[in-house]
């Protein structure tokens, strides 16, 4: 399976998806979970998407039917998706350390995904 | 739901919220009437005072629609009646707007104009019933004015949720999905115009709806050439 670029933007929404990898999330809630602007997190869902790291589908009508609005489309990691999102996202960890230490800027907190 | 039936919803909940808006306005003309009522009661040293026992618990000093006041052409109980009179005509205004703003499918601002409106009609409850007891009471009347701004500012929202898409923000979708791969089309456009829906307020949408433009230039490589920026 490819990898996809891993930008920071990439970073921080895997680092959000595998909070719960299970959980369906529509574009929008992703967005601002994320902290990132839907211009950014709408290439970075197809890119993830291409690669096989992500499935999308359309809520089912008795959800959005019964509650009258219109219907959303869900994203999900894959099970391997999953997986390799984690390992890449430690490896980009390690990178980012790396390169903190390299230039002597601190590195911030222990968690997210510049961590 | 149909676009026009979506209309119809937005102009009935578009007058509800006027409504409300007048009404609040009403309320708050009246409790500001109660205010000064009560500084002016206060600074005249001629008018009888009731005995203030100490029971610890919150005695008027001046017993509101003393014939002397009503002399003078004051009227506080009257002004608390109207301020509990037009909080309540708000809180229904606000109720119903939330109503048509919900049958427009703009759930989540409907909710919080319910929310307000039930608050409202709370306040102005508590202020008729300080008017039927004979009590002085300035400070509900604030907060029951308060409340039917509150309410008339949320069926407002509710009424601008409720708006069908305007005619800039369905072309500028349209075209943003112009520039997609054309077996993609369909369903960004579903997506977008779906996220747009969530947004209750303009400023947002029209962010939203700039991002979009943004989201497209990038996704109509992404998609045509899946190895460009992988």
């Amino acid at each position: 399976m490819p990898n996809p670029r891993m930008t920071l933007q990439t970073q921080l929404v895997l680092d959000e998806l595998l909070k719960d990898p299970g959980k369906p999330r529509y574009g929008l809630e992703l967005c601002e979970d994320c902290g990132l602007p839907s211009g950014t997190v709408y290439p970075i869902l197809a890119r993830l998407e291409q690669v096989g790291w992500m499935e999308s589908y359309w809520e089912s009508p008795e959800a959005h039917v019964l509650d009258r609005r219109p219907r959303r489309r869900y994203y999900r990691l894959t099970r391997d998706g999953a997986e390799y999102a984690g390992q890449a996202l430690r490896q980009a960890r390690l990178r980012n350390r790396a390169a903190a230490r390299r230039w002597g800027v601190p590195v911030p907190g222990s968690s997210g995904a510049f961590s | 739901m149909t676009q026009a039936t979506q209309a119809v919803d937005f102009i009935a909940a578009d007058r509800f919220a006027m409504i409300a808006a007048s009404s609040a306005q009403a309320a708050t003309v009246a409790a500001k009437g109660v205010q000064r009522t009560f500084h002016a009661r206060n600074l005249t040293g001629d008018l009888p005072r009731l005995p203030k026992p100490r029971t610890g618990r919150y005695v008027p000093l001046i017993a509101a629609d003393d014939a002397a006041y009503q002399d003078r052409g004051w009227s506080a109980s009257s002004s608390i009646a109207s301020t509990a009179r037009y909080t309540a005509a708000a809180a229904d205004a606000a109720r119903y707007a939330a109503a048509e703003a919900e049958a427009a499918g703009a759930m989540r601002a409907a909710r919080g104009a319910y929310y307000a409106a039930q608050l409202a009609a709370s306040w102005a409850g508590t202020a008729q019933r300080a008017v039927d007891r004979g009590n002085h009471a300035p400070f509900t009347a604030l907060m029951a004015a308060q409340a039917a701004r509150n309410a008339a500012q949320a069926a407002r929202k509710a009424a601008n949720a409720a708006a069908p898409f305007g005619v800039c923000a369905t072309r500028t979708v349209n075209l943003a999905v112009a520039m997609l791969p054309p077996a993609t089309r369909d369903r960004y456009r579903e997506e977008w115009k779906s996220d747009l829906s969530y947004l209750e307020d303009r400023m947002r949408r029209a962010r939203q709806v700039c991002n979009m433009l943004a989201a497209a230039a990038r996704l109509a490589i992404i998609l045509r050439y899946p190895s460009a920026r992988s």
